[in-house]
């Protein structure tokens, strides 16, 4: 089956991550606190109407509503929670970028700001494209919505939501606790120019896949390569509870040294998550690697258009290829035990 | 230690030229189903997702009287003859699948390519302890079609998938499974 796909020579436009470039630190000993502070300070400059608007009851509908679409292509009756970045001013988005960066890692916060800005460079760079194709989503970095599930607090849970399109973080906090998933990443272009550096907001989660499938020996490689085609991802939005049943290679059956590479590649998602936390989950996921599947499917030269998925017992990542195109890629990073940190959280 | 902002602000243009690729499902219909075994049915779920260019003609294909709506009538006679074009055998006997509930977007939605119609049926086959074979295999509209098949790990704690064989396409799956007391 074909897909269409669209070619234009296009102009790059250069973006700035800013010459305050999220610096290293050392991780708060509690890390909620920072984030309520945050959100105070945040909903501090917002006047009333747009403090109800950003403020949302938290709750099964409104944390599930996330998606890996454009605003305005996700279904008529899907609308973000919360109030989009073109609606703030320069000090309120400031401080709202600053509560999203709160309970993330500098490498989290960063990844977050470079899928941003290639959703900028793809909405600048593909006007035409999208008016031949009367496409009635918006693109651009104004396009993404910051919203607070819950009332900030130390102890009870809440929540931070900031997506758009090809971002969708849900951050939940439950007492000391912060839990990442569900969380999703993308990006279209897979690489784009930022002040004469090339940037690859998924390069990491790319190269480590591709390093690691070709570290198999050919009776791994049988078993984690799969047999048939996936044309799309299984466990995105609208997908919540759901866990399939594992394929692919069982990380048992791999050498420390790939097993290593395994756990390195699954960091790349857990370590958008603050230091602490992110230690934290990495030391359970690593307890449970042995029932831990890696499967694959397309060729395995890297920069081919290639979907891989890693299944655990508290884990479970999907990296593809939209439309069989490694320049527009698709990832869902749940854990079927705790998402929306259910297992923080008495009901 | 103070939270540095990325800015988002433009400093300058690139003279590089590029090419970029706007990759979007438009002339695929895509078909998911997910299978969810129990002690004494096995449950279907179907998400189906007309990519831009298809969504006229399965649009088409459910409201028969062209009024540009779907009625609750075209809807369960859209997912009914759905379900006569999937096969579903468990050890061989084949399963009657009975609808439970089918939900569907609007035609604008579906002419955008993000409506998405799910149904869902489940066929009453009560499995004893012992090893299974159960196939499914979708033959609708396979001429504009891309597939997804998937087994959602069992509820129940006395049911065990121990295999699982797709065609190239995902169009079947046959799953292996052993129920235990």
């Amino acid at each position: 089956m074909k897909i269409r796909i669209y070619l234009a020579v296009v102009f790059l436009f250069s973006l700035a991550l800013g010459s305050t470039q999220a610096q290293q630190r050392t991780a708060p000993p509690d890390i909620t606190a920072k984030a309520v502070a945050a959100a105070k300070a945040f909903l501090a400059t917002l006047d009333a109407r747009q403090q109800a608007a950003v403020v949302v009851p938290l709750n099964k509908d409104t944390k599930s509503r996330w998606s890996n679409l454009p605003n305005g292509a996700a279904g008529l009756k899907f609308k973000r929670n919360g109030v989009k970045l073109g609606d703030l001013t320069s000090v309120q988005q400031r401080a709202a970028l600053d509560l999203v960066g709160a309970a993330l890692s500098r490498m989290g916060y960063e990844k977050v700001i470079n899928i941003v800005n290639a959703e900028e460079e793809f909405a600048r760079t593909s006007v035409e494209l999208r008016a031949a194709q009367r496409n009635p989503a918006k693109f651009g970095r104004s396009e993404y919505y910051i919203a607070i599930l819950g009332t900030p607090s130390p102890v009870q849970p809440w929540m931070i939501q900031f997506g758009g399109h090809h971002l969708g973080i849900n951050l939940t906090f439950a007492g000391k606790e912060n839990v990442l998933t569900p969380s999703h990443t993308g990006t279209q272009p897979a690489s784009y120019s930022l002040e004469g550096k090339t940037i690859r907001p998924l390069g990491k989660e790319n190269d480590k896949a591709f390093a690691l499938i070709n570290a198999l020996d050919a009776a791994q490689k049988k078993d984690a390569v799969l047999n048939y085609q996936v044309a799309d991802t299984v466990l995105g939005p609208g997908h919540d509870g759901a866990v399939i049943q594992p394929e692919g290679v069982r990380a048992s059956k791999l050498t420390a040294n790939q097993q290593s590479m395994l756990l390195d590649l699954i960091n790349e998602w857990v370590s958008i998550l603050n230091d602490a936390a992110s230690s934290a989950r990495m030391a359970e996921i690593k307890s449970r690697l042995a029932d831990t599947y890696f499967a694959w499917s397309g060729p395995t030269t890297n920069g081919s258009a290639a979907y891989f998925r890693i299944q655990g017992p508290t884990v479970e990542i999907e990296y593809a290829p939209n439309g069989g195109s490694a320049d527009h890629i698709h990832t869902f990073y749940r854990d079927p035990t705790n998402d929306y940190a259910a297992r923080f959280i008495k009901p | 230690m103070k939270r540095a902002v990325a800015a988002f602000s433009f400093i300058g243009f690139s003279l590089a030229f590029a090419a970029t690729a706007w990759a979007h499902r438009i002339d695929e219909y895509l078909q998911a189903a997910r299978l969810a075994i129990a002690p004494d049915r096995v449950t279907l779920q179907m998400d189906l997702t007309p990519g831009v260019d298809v969504a006229p003609l399965i649009f088409a294909l459910i409201s028969t009287n062209h009024d540009g709506s779907i009625s609750e009538r075209e809807a369960r006679a859209y997912a009914t003859q759905f379900l006569k074009e999937v096969v579903l055998d468990l050890d061989g006997h084949s399963q009657r699948l009975s609808l439970v509930r089918a939900q569907f977007p609007s035609f604008q939605e579906m002419n955008e390519g993000v409506g998405t119609i799910r149904i869902e049926a489940f066929a009453v086959c009560a499995s004893a302890p012992g090893n299974h074979v159960l196939s499914f295999q979708n033959n609708h509209r396979s001429d504009i079609s891309v597939y997804l098949v998937n087994a959602l790990v069992p509820a129940s704690r006395n049911i065990e998938i121990s295999g699982q064989h797709r065609d190239s396409l995902q169009r079947g799956i046959q799953l292996q499974f052993t129920v235990t007391h």
